[in-house]
């Protein structure tokens, strides 16, 4: 095995041990409670095609109709849920066994990515960078579509390059077509990735512009040009065919991609032309108040080493583009052109306004391993040119120092890494501060369910404010919950309030508040003295 | 004689030192000539630069985490809270925290004493408070002292008591504002009070819900007037964006009306009740809407003196 293998599989291997021995105890969010929802009952219908294909498919064009999505991400983690827990992973770490093969298979395909362009340095660097730090750990244990969706958009992009590379016309063509059906799976797992289309055509493009710049460039042939090339010399370039070639990767992606994403869209698939519209609005949040920008608060969320090093990253291969461009060196600028474009268009398209209307992380999160490649790999080259003999030694260095701020933080924020901040706002308190959220959705009530056990009276209604239902039926399921809790349907009935706060409405908080006759919480979960949910009881409800 | 021998040995010391001095500064020049000689190229000192400042960065993050915890309150600190408030706090005080996100403190404020978590504390008129609480977190990020300096204002201050990372300072309001009446308490149904969001905080009002081309009216007998009947109205979350005129009867005559849209957001008003200002009355208020739909309205109102 070679060390880009091993590297590889070894990132991999610890990347799905962590996630299956961290995603037990992490809370479940409003995203993700959905897409378990969602994917128990596709992989419902799935189960039911064979014997009633008809219902099946009319529940699945109901169900992606609902969500307005495709169903790919939920009928995967659908399956491997139903699979884990009948492993005895139990429902909460069996939910999570997509994610965490989601996150194994984008660890890999990283360091492969990084092994290619930077090295052995490059490929341990830029797992690390993505990975190690709280909000992309906490992505990293929880089943929703973005970690599987990046590490597709990943491996599209590798085999769009790879299309452009490869040394026969046979490898050209399989990888441009992995790289057509790798873009309808990742469009089928979060629509909004269907971009990755116009960002292979417009490399497309922006290779014709400089391919036609360069035919320019070129000496015009001489009259001896012909019994010169007889005589041994090589040909002279023919730039009218090399224009009119349009990659395989580009073709695939325009045909088989649509193919594949309206395959796992059913609503979609059965009016496309009326629906495309609307599907389209839908991923993008067109329509969806947008209360913060987007692209600031990912920019925040990041620790800030790991945030410089991705500006860093995309800058040094802004200088590698350029330069390539002045020297004339056509693959460097094919490779740097398409790496720029995946990284920096969903960054533009976040600022835009036109990133799904997402908490966190998510809006931009299949830019951030292209970005942790670039930076890993701009490190891996500043180390070369600033201490040749002791290149992995400073590279390693600067590596770790880079990376040990956002591991400290992952470990010191857990579970409630999803609600972590940056250092260069002042944290969690800096964010709550500015009014920014506070979690993606309702995860940190896990943290008051062993007070809630240990104190609430028996048989105490619980009102859950900002929890998803289905997360609350996870933990009882799981054992987190104690048994003769019940749900309250309304502030009137409960006597037992739990609260999730979000950093929205506070109003049905203060309803329930005048219910119980109380406003003084009895527990919290907090992070940095944020509180991140608190506990309300009616008095004499809790012990 | 000695003085001649002194003053050569003086000269002499002299030589001597700027022989020294200038060799010093010969060895200086070529060691710096020599340096510059042997600089990195310019590629290479950005590259020592650059990866200089990301290790500077690193390092800053992590002092900026570690120091972090230490800048907050502990739990020996809101112990200590808790004991401060349970001993000293009395009907009519209220307690305002800042910066308003350090919510920990619903866990040990004492029961019946109300806690406000105001962005802008200092704007809230405090209605039936006469003394606060300030517990501010001076070491937390981005805080600043406006809600002190403003509160400050209308109070007399007295000593800051330092607890850990909590501050602690009473204020002893110099205009209380003290209500005869409050109308949200004395609502008959279907009207109703209730705790609702309005202006971003916990409001104890009046939920009105006006139907369209059917007046609301809702009578409050026997109320004790001042010289104002005054304070907030807002519109809650809900469909419908038509705007709801409120207007307020006593002894069946209108003295006043306020016209409610949803732009306005809690919007202050106030009726003059002077011509009423001795004894109780009927007051009545009549909410009607004319558009097609009106989101329901959260109206504090109270009899001020």
């Amino acid at each position: 095995m070679t060390w880009r293998c091993r590297i590889a599989l070894g990132w991999a291997l610890a990347a799905l041990a962590l996630a299956l021995a961290l995603s037990g105890a992490a809370g479940v969010g409003r995203e993700e409670a959905r897409t378990l929802a969602a994917g128990r009952q596709v992989a419902g219908h799935l189960t039911q095609a064979v014997q009633a294909p008809a219902a099946a498919l009319h529940g699945l064009a109901e169900r992606s109709g609902e969500a307005r999505r495709p169903l790919l991400a939920e009928a995967v983690h659908g399956f491997l849920a139903e699979g884990g827990e009948r492993m005895g992973l139990g429902p909460l770490r069996g939910a999570r066994l997509g994610a965490a093969l989601g996150v194994a298979l984008l660890a890999g395909l990283l360091a492969l990515a990084a092994f290619d362009l930077g090295g052995a340095a490059a490929a341990l660097l830029a797992p690390a960078l993505l990975l190690l730090s709280p909000r992309l750990a906490a992505l990293g244990v929880a089943a929703t579509p973005d970690l599987p969706a990046a590490a597709l958009w990943l491996a599209a992009l590798g085999a769009a390059l790879r299309s452009l590379d490869a040394p026969t016309r046979l490898a050209r063509t399989r990888a441009g077509t992995t790289a057509g059906i790798l873009t309808g799976a990742a469009a089928a797992v979060r629509p909004d990735l269907w971009v990755l289309l116009p960002i292979l055509a417009a490399h497309w493009l922006l290779g014709r512009l400089h391919l036609w710049w360069l035919a320019r460039r070129a000496p015009a042939p001489l009259e001896g040009d012909a019994e010169a090339a007889g005589a041994g010399a090589p040909p002279a370039e023919d730039w009218a065919a090399r224009l009119r070639r349009i990659p395989t990767a580009v073709g695939a992606a325009a045909t088989l991609g649509p193919a594949i994403c309206a395959a796992a869209y059913p609503w979609l698939l059965a009016d496309p032309l009326r629906r495309l519209w609307p599907a389209l609005a839908a991923a993008h949040g067109l329509g969806e108040p947008l209360p913060w920008p987007p692209l600031l608060l990912a920019a925040a969320a990041l620790p800030a080493p790991v945030a410089l090093l991705l500006a860093l990253g995309l800058l040094h291969s802004g200088q590698r583009l350029l330069r390539a461009l002045r020297e004339g060196d056509g693959r460097a600028v094919r490779t740097e052109a398409l790496l720029l474009l995946a990284a920096g268009a969903p960054l533009a398209l976040a600022a835009a306004g036109l990133a799904p209307r997402r908490p966190g992380l998510a809006p931009v999160v299949h830019a951030l391993p292209v970005l942790a490649l670039l930076a890993a790999r701009a490190v891996a080259a500043l180390a070369r040119r600033a201490w040749p003999e002791r290149r992995r030694a400073l590279a390693a260095a600067v590596g770790l120092l880079a990376v040990y701020p956002g591991l400290r933080a992952a470990v010191r924020t857990f579970p409630h890494g999803a609600s972590a901040w940056g250092e260069a706002i002042g944290g969690a308190p800096g964010a709550a501060a500015l009014g920014w959220p506070r979690q993606d959705g309702g995860d940190a009530a896990i943290a008051v369910l062993p007070a809630l056990a240990a104190r609430a009276v028996p048989g105490a209604r619980v009102l859950w404010i900002g929890v998803d239902p289905e997360a609350v039926a996870r933990y009882r399921r799981a054992g987190l919950l104690r048994a003769d809790l019940a749900d309250a349907p309304d502030a009137a009935a409960a006597d037992v309030a739990v609260v999730a706060r979000s950093g929205g409405s506070r109003d049905a908080e203060y309803v329930a508040w005048d219910a119980l006759g109380s406003a003084r919480a009895e527990a919290g979960a907090y992070l940095d003295e944020v509180p991140l949910a608190q506990v309300f009881a009616r008095p004499g409800a809790w012990r | 004689m000695p003085a001649r021998l002194l003053a050569s040995a003086l000269a002499h010391l002299r030589d001597l030192l700027a022989q020294q001095v200038a060799g010093w500064w010969r060895a200086t020049r070529a060691a710096l000539a020599a340096a510059w000689a042997a600089r990195p190229s310019g590629p290479r000192a950005a590259a020592i630069a650059t990866l200089a400042g990301v290790a500077a960065a690193s390092i800053a993050a992590l002092v900026s985490q570690a120091g972090l915890p230490g800048r907050l309150p502990g739990p020996l600190d809101w112990q200590a809270l808790a004991a401060l408030l349970a001993r000293d706090a009395r009907p009519g005080d209220a307690v305002v925290v800042a910066p308003p996100w350090l919510e920990r403190l619903r866990e040990v404020a004492p029961h019946g004493v109300p806690v406000l978590a105001a962005a802008r504390p200092g704007d809230e008129p405090l209605p039936g408070v006469t003394r606060v609480w300030l517990v501010t977190a001076p070491g937390a990020p981005r805080f600043d002292w406006a809600a002190e300096r403003a509160l400050a204002k209308r109070a007399v201050r007295a000593d800051p008591q330092r607890l850990g990372g909590l501050e602690v300072v009473r204020l002893d309001l110099s205009a209380p504002l003290l209500p005869l009446a409050a109308l949200a308490d004395r609502a008959p149904p279907p009207a109703a009070a209730a705790l609702r969001e309005a202006g971003g905080l916990p409001r104890r009002c009046l939920v009105l819900s006006p139907v369209p081309g059917a007046p609301l009216v809702v009578p409050f007998p026997a109320t004790r007037l001042g010289r104002t009947l005054g304070g907030h109205a807002a519109f809650l979350p809900g469909p419908g964006d038509a705007p709801v005129r409120l207007a307020f009867q006593v002894g069946g005559a209108e003295v006043g009306a306020v016209e409610l849209r949803p732009a306005d957001g809690w919007l202050a008003w106030q009726v003059d009740t002077s011509r009423f200002a001795s004894g109780a009355h009927a007051v009545t208020l009549v909410a009607t809407t004319a558009g097609a739909a009106s989101r329901p309205v959260c109206l504090e109102a109270l009899a001020l003196p």
